[in-house]
C-alpha cells in the first residue's frame, strides 16, 4: 500500500475549493493551513496566462521532514502517508526546515476563526493541539479510514485529483501517476514525492 | 575587582529575571505571541544565539584541548576558557531550549528511541559531552596521567559538536553544495570568536597568559581565508567587489591584530577591543548564515512570486530572552570559575 494523489493541472481552476475543504475538515486555528494553491504567471502579452500548483503535503518516500525529526514524531507510515505525533513534537522546527515544499504548519498561536473565542466545531477539531506543535495534511486519515477519499479530492468541483494506491495499477491513480506527462516537484531534490502533476508545462 | 563582579553578576541575574518573565510570557502564549517568527522564517534570535554560544564554547574547547595536548602557551589559560565554554554552553542551552514550541518536552532528547539520524540528536550528544568534558576539568576529576586523554577528548568534542551545527545548517538541502566552505568556515570562525572571547577574558581578569593578539591573528587568518573562499566565484563567473563585502570588516579586524602582535602588544585593551568587535562579527554571521538559509523562495521564479517573503525582525521578547541567555552564561562561566579555584 502507497498513498498517493494525482493533481490535473490541465484541469485545476485555481478555485481553492481543496483549500477551503481541507480547512473545514480540520477546522485548523487562523492561518493555518494545510493546503495551499501557488499561482504563477507565465509568459507575456498577448499570450500571458496564469497557472496554479495546488499544494498538499508530499508524502515523500525520501523524507528528508522525517530524517531530522529527533523524537521520531515525524514519521512515515507504511501506507506511505507522512504523519507528526503531537504527543511527540517538541516544536523544534527542524521538519518545516527541511521540507522542500514548505508543507508544514506551526502553531505559533490558535486563533480562532472568526476572533478571540473558538467555535464549538473548532473546539472539537482541535482537540489535542496546543500553541508550539507542527502540524501538516495528513491525506485526510479520518476519512481513509472511513473508505472516504481526501477532502480535497471529494471537493474538487473540477474532478482535477485522483486518489488511491500508487502501488496498484487497478486504480486510476497509479495508473495517472505513470503517464509521461506525470510530474514530480522539485525532482531534483530526490525525495520522490507521492504527489504528481499531469501537466505540459514546466514545472519547478 | 569584587566590586566590579559583584555589578556584573547584578546585572546578570536582572537580565535572566526579565528574560524569565518573557520566557513565561512564550510559554503560556505560544511562541507566535513572543516572537515574530513565521513559517516561511521558523528559526530566529534564538538559534541564532544558540548557534553563537556553541561556536564559542567548540572554539574554546578546541584551542583548550590544543594547547594542552602540545603544551602551548595557552594551556595554562585552561581553567579560564573551560570556565568560559561551560557558561557558553550553559547560555546556548537555555536559548535552545527556550526556542522549542513545547520547551518541557526538551526532556525528549535524552530519551535513548531518538531519531539518531536527526542532526539535532547528534548536536544535543555533543553539547552533554563538551558539558561533561567541562565538568569533570572544572571538579579536578580528571587523572594527572589521563590529561592528554581528556585535552583529545575535549578538543574531539569541541570540534563534533560545531560539525553538528554545520549538520543543522544543512536541513536545507543543497546548502553545501551551494557552499563547500561552510564546515570549515564555521570551525575557523568558532576558533576566531573562542580567542576573541578569550582576549575580553585576559583583559577583564587582568591575567595574561598567551599572546590574546598572536592568537586572534593566527584564527582570524583561518577565518578570512575560508570566508574568502567561500565568495570567491565559481570557475567562469565573474568576481564582483560586492560579494567581498561580507568578509570586509573580519579583513580590518585581522589588520589590526596582526598589528597589535607585530607592535608587541599581545593582550591589553586594543586585542580586547578587537575580540569584542570579533565576537560582534561572528555574531552577525550567525544571523547571516540562518537568513541566508530561510531567505530563499522554496519555489524559483515565476513560480514563487505571490507567496509570502521570508522577512524577520526580532521582537523585543526574543531579545530580553537572549539577553538573559547571555546573562546566565556570564554568571555560570563565573562561579565555574570559582568552583575551580576550590577544587585545585
Amino acid at each position: 500500500m502507497n498513498y498517493g494523489m494525482v493533481i490535473d493541472l490541465k484541469r485545476c481552476v485555481g478555485c481553492n475549493a481543496c483549500t477551503v475543504a481541507c480547512r473545514a475538515e480540520h477546522g485548523m486555528p487562523a492561518g493555518v493551513n494545510h493546503h495551499r494553491i501557488v499561482k504563477y504567471e507565465s509568459g507575456a502579452y498577448p499570450k500571458a496566462k496564469m497557472g496554479f500548483i495546488p499544494m498538499p503535503c508530499m508524502h515523500c518516500r525520501e523524507t528528508p521532514c522525517v530524517a531530522v525529526c529527533p523524537t521520531n514524531a515525524s514519521h512515515r507510515q507504511d501506507d506511505g502517508i507522512t504523519l507528526v505525533d503531537k504527543e511527540k513534537c517538541i516544536g523544534c522546527r527542524a521538519c518545516m526546515q527541511a521540507c522542500p515544499y514548505g508543507a508544514r504548519q506551526f502553531l505559533w498561536a490558535m486563533q480562532g476563526y472568526f476572533g478571540e473565542t473558538r467555535t464549538p466545531y473548532e473546539q472539537h477539531k482541535q482537540k489535542g493541539l496546543a500553541p508550539g506543535l507542527v502540524v501538516k495534511c495528513n491525506f485526510c486519515k479520518h476519512r481513509l479510514e472511513e473508505g472516504k477519499t481526501p477532502a480535497c479530492v471529494f471537493t474538487c468541483p473540477a474532478q482535477a485529483r485522483y486518489f488511491g494506491d500508487l502501488d496498484d495499477p487497478r486504480y486510476e491513480v497509479a495508473q495517472f501517476a505513470a503517464r509521461p506527462d506525470a510530474r514530480q516537484l522539485k525532482k531534483d531534490r530526490a525525495t520522490n514525492p507521492a504527489v504528481y502533476y499531469i501537466t505540459e508545462d514546466p514545472l519547478p | 575587582m569584587i566590586a566590579l563582579l559583584i555589578v556584573v553578576i547584578i546585572v546578570c541575574l536582572a537580565l535572566a529575571g526579565f528574560a524569565g518573565r518573557a520566557f513565561m510570557h512564550h510559554y503560556k502564549q505560544g511562541l507566535g505571541a513572543s516572537a515574530d517568527l513565521k513559517d516561511v522564517y521558523s528559526w530566529g534570535l534564538h538559534i541564532q544565539a544558540f548557534f553563537f554560544f556553541g561556536a564559542l564554547a567548540g572554539g574554546l574547547l578546541m584551542i583548550t584541548g590544543f594547547s594542552m595536548l602540545t603544551g602551548g602557551a595557552l594551556a595554562a589559560a585552561a581553567p579560564m576558557a573551560i570556565a568560559a565554554a561551560l557558561g557558553c554552553l550553559a547560555g546556548g542551552g537555555i536559548l535552545l531550549v527556550a526556542d522549542l514550541g513545547r520547551p518541557l518536552r526538551s526532556l525528549f532528547l535524552i530519551k535513548p528511541d531518538g531519531n539518531k539520524r536527526s542532526p539535532i540528536i547528534w548536536d544535543f550528544a555533543c553539547f552533554s559531552f563538551c558539558g561533561l568534558m567541562g565538568l569533570l576539568f572544572m571538579f579536578n576529576l580528571v587523572p594527572l596521567r589521563l590529561t592528554g586523554l581528556w585535552a583529545f577528548l575535549t578538543a574531539g568534542g569541541g570540534f563534533a559538536f560545531l560539525m553538528a551545527h554545520t549538520h543543522f545548517l544543512l536541513t536545507r538541502e543543497g546548502k553545501l553544495a551551494q557552499n563547500p566552505f561552510l564546515a570549515l568556515g564555521m570551525i575557523a570562525s568558532s576558533l576566531w570568536s573562542a580567542a576573541g572571547l578569550l582576549a575580553v577574558v585576559f583583559f577583564m581578569t587582568t591575567v595574561h597568559l598567551g599572546s590574546a593578539s598572536a592568537l586572534l591573528t593566527a584564527t582570524g587568518i583561518a577565518a578570512l581565508g575560508t570566508a574568502i573562499a567561500a565568495v570567491l566565484p565559481a570557475p567562469g563567473e565573474t568576481p564582483t567587489l560586492r560579494a567581498f563585502r561580507r568578509p570586509a570588516p573580519g579583513a580590518a579586524l585581522l589588520l589590526v591584530s596582526l598589528i597589535c602582535m607585530l607592535a608587541g602588544c599581545a593582550n591589553g585593551l586594543i586585542p580586547a577591543l578587537v575580540g569584542l568587535a570579533v565576537l560582534v562579527y561572528t555574531f552577525m554571521d550567525k544571523q547571516r548564515q540562518l537568513r541566508d538559509m530561510q531567505a530563499e523562495p522554496l519555489l524559483p521564479e515565476p513560480f514563487g512570486r505571490f507567496e509570502r517573503k521570508a522577512e524577520y525582525t526580532p521582537s523585543k521578547n526574543e531579545w530580553l530572552i537572549f539577553a538573559g541567555g547571555a546573562g546566565v552564561a556570564v554568571i555560570a562561566g563565573i562561579i565555574a570559575w570559582y568552583i575551580m579555584k576550590l577544587c585545585y
